[in-house]
């Protein structure tokens, strides 16, 4: 495809045919376009897994134990002669499902949380006060504990991420929602007899999606390394589900022999994590510079 | 000042009591018995029954929370369900290595993030700037387990420079027990580091935007003066908060990093009591990781006066 002539910058926005606008998107945000395709990469990693594998990853077979990797298999074998290629994209699956679910759960309850919150000055002291209450937890521990007192499924991974990630989400809408109160417009709505839920759901809710949208990669990114570090723990995904975590936890006392083992599934982990945070940075600067400063 | 300090200890009451309420509760609503816990495979019910009475876990459950907030108010933090020895002498037991490791990383992640943010947004733009943000993006996504493994096998197995695991005390010799902590330091750091060296670059950056570093140069002033005499303290609070913030990562990456480098602390303890679902140690130091972060986040604050006089209290 021929490089666009410099004179085309001059051109206005809107003349531009959809093929141009996306070549000028992708030239001006270069890590943006990396993490979506690679993100891209491996959602159909994790999708296609039933057909990409090419041993059942479960499927043991002790001759084959602790081979390197090499053409047969081609991130080599664990202790039980399992496949460790099928094993990692089949973790795919995982880490992007724990993650996914936990954005949106969050997003939603904390949106919810955060609108009543900043709106309704009744409930915005003891929310707030039961928000911090959990912000003053460390989000492993309080991730760890939940697990550690229910049966370990991915349900209830979900859940312990889902309560400590919450409180960030909750503040940053409900400080949204404080000064957009202030604003004309929902003084009109209000002077126009709009009620409490028209309120919240028309005029403040569409103002706090372009802030959250960009906190749920966020949370999305810390959910996939968090739930990766519960699972190496031994307290998160059950054991016999292959996970980035649990095939790391698995591999551990292997280091020194087979440290295939531990490279790729955490490759494969950092590059995920990666490209999550390269879209949330570009989601960031391309919704709302001025948001840079409200995101921590 | 002093009211200061007293006011926001008091403000700390009421967050450190919805900790307290929460880490009762975890233990009511467990779905496990501690009794049967304690009680073992073989124990008959009557057995179980007696450990139950024995824990006052018949009683009432507002009864219960009377009773355990007196113990606390005592620094009773009660006892292991597993080994029955108090939760407070394992605590204590276990302090040290937590302590050395969080220190290290502190240390290191602060004196060498604060310079490279502060060298980014000086040369912003340049291949410097970039190479720091390329390094805060990547050290954000890194897993501490996998970095730890990473730089054992580099470092222990293939270079055979530096010990593969475990925990040397102090008293023991300061050479072994620096060695020891080398890579822990590292591999925990890096988050931190990354977190660190991105907000003090946005912090010293926005500061030299602004007019009266313009004024500064008009006068003219060097630019090392500008930077060290002019710019920097203004760009210390965002910085100095983004510390105490980033703490909470610090604890939830000690646990972490303890279990990958065997390191004999309150991370380890927590694990083998979740392992175990040994209750009362999961309670005691998650309210005492609390605590810490909580004090942290008090000096933090009043730190703040240090570095901006405008700032009163």
């Amino acid at each position: 495809m021929p490089e666009p002539s410099p004179e085309l910058a001059f051109i206005h926005y809107d003349a531009l045919t959809p093929g141009q606008k996306a070549r000028r998107f992708a030239r001006r945000n270069p890590t943006m376009i990396a993490g979506g395709l690679l993100l891209l990469l491996m959602g159909m990693l994790a999708i296609g897994a039933p057909v990409l594998h090419t041993v059942d990853p479960v499927d043991m077979n002790p001759i084959e134990r602790l081979k390197p990797p090499g053409a047969g298999h081609w991130f080599g074998t664990d202790m039980y002669g399992r496949d460790s290629y099928s094993r990692v994209i089949y973790g795919a699956r995982i880490s992007l499902v724990v993650g996914l679910v936990v954005a949106l759960v969050t997003s939603v309850i904390g949106l919810a949380i955060g609108l009543v919150s900043g709106f309704v000055r009744r409930l915005d002291n003891v929310l707030m006060r039961a928000m911090d209450g959990i912000m003053a937890l460390p989000d492993l521990l309080l991730a760890i504990s939940f697990v550690a007192l229910t049966k370990a499924s991915v349900r209830n991974v979900i859940i312990a991420l889902v309560i400590p990630q919450t409180p960030r989400v909750v503040r940053l809408v409900r400080s949204i929602v404080l000064t957009l109160r202030e604003q004309p417009f929902i003084e009109a709505a209000q002077a126009m007899g709009a009620r409490l839920p028209r309120l919240l759901l028309r005029h403040l809710l569409p103002n706090t999606l372009a802030a959250l949208i960009v906190q749920g990669t966020y949370v999305m990114a810390s959910a996939v390394l968090i739930e990766a570090g519960l699972s190496f723990l031994g307290a998160g995904t059950p054991p016999e589900i292959p996970s980035w975590g649990n095939i790391m936890a698995e591999a551990r006392s292997f280091v020194r022999v087979a440290f295939w083992l531990l490279l790729f599934p955490g490759l494969f982990l950092a590059t995920t994590v990666l490209s999550i945070n390269l879209v949330g940075d570009g989601l960031r600067d391309l919704l709302d510079p001025r948001l840079a400063r409200r995101m921590r | 000042m002093l009211s200061y300090i007293l006011r926001r200890t008091l403000a700390m009451l009421p967050v450190m009591g919805i900790v307290v309420v929460f880490v009762f509760l975890l233990v009511r609503i467990a779905p496990g018995d501690p009794a049967a816990i304690i009680a073992g495979d073989y124990a008959t019910p009557d057995t179980i029954q007696k450990i139950r009475v024995g824990l006052g876990l018949d009683k009432p459950i507002h009864v219960q929370f009377r009773i355990y907030l007196a113990s606390l108010a005592r620094g009773d933090l009660g006892r292991s369900l597993h080994s029955g020895l108090p939760v407070s002498q394992l605590i204590l037991q276990r302090v040290e290595p937590t302590v050395a490791l969080a220190l290290s990383t502190l240390a290191f992640a602060v004196l060498l993030a604060v310079p490279l943010g502060i060298l980014a947004a000086w040369k912003a733009g340049s291949l410097i700037d970039r190479a720091v943000m390329v390094f805060a993006v990547g050290g954000f996504s890194i897993p501490i387990f996998w970095l730890g493994f990473l730089l054992i096998y580099v470092f222990s197995i293939r270079l055979d420079l530096l010990p593969v695991q475990g925990y040397v005390s102090f008293r023991e010799g300061l050479i072994p027990f620096a060695r020891h902590l080398v890579l822990p330091t590292v591999a925990l750091g890096m988050v931190y580091m990354a977190l660190l060296a991105r907000i003090t670059r946005a912090s010293v950056l926005e500061v030299l935007q602004s007019d009266y570093i313009r004024t500064a140069y008009a006068k003219g002033a060097r630019p090392p003066a500008v930077l060290f005499a002019h710019a920097l303290k203004n760009a210390a609070v965002p910085v100095v908060t983004t510390i105490g913030v980033g703490f909470a990562l610090l604890i939830g990456g000690v646990v972490i990093t303890e279990s990958v480098f065997a390191l004999p602390g309150l991370g380890r303890l927590t694990v083998d009591a979740v392992l175990q679902r040994d209750y009362s140690i999961i309670q005691g130091v998650t309210l005492i990781f609390a605590l810490v972060y909580a004090v942290v986040n008090l000096v933090v604050d009043l730190s703040y006066t240090l570095f901006d006089p405008r700032i009163r209290y």
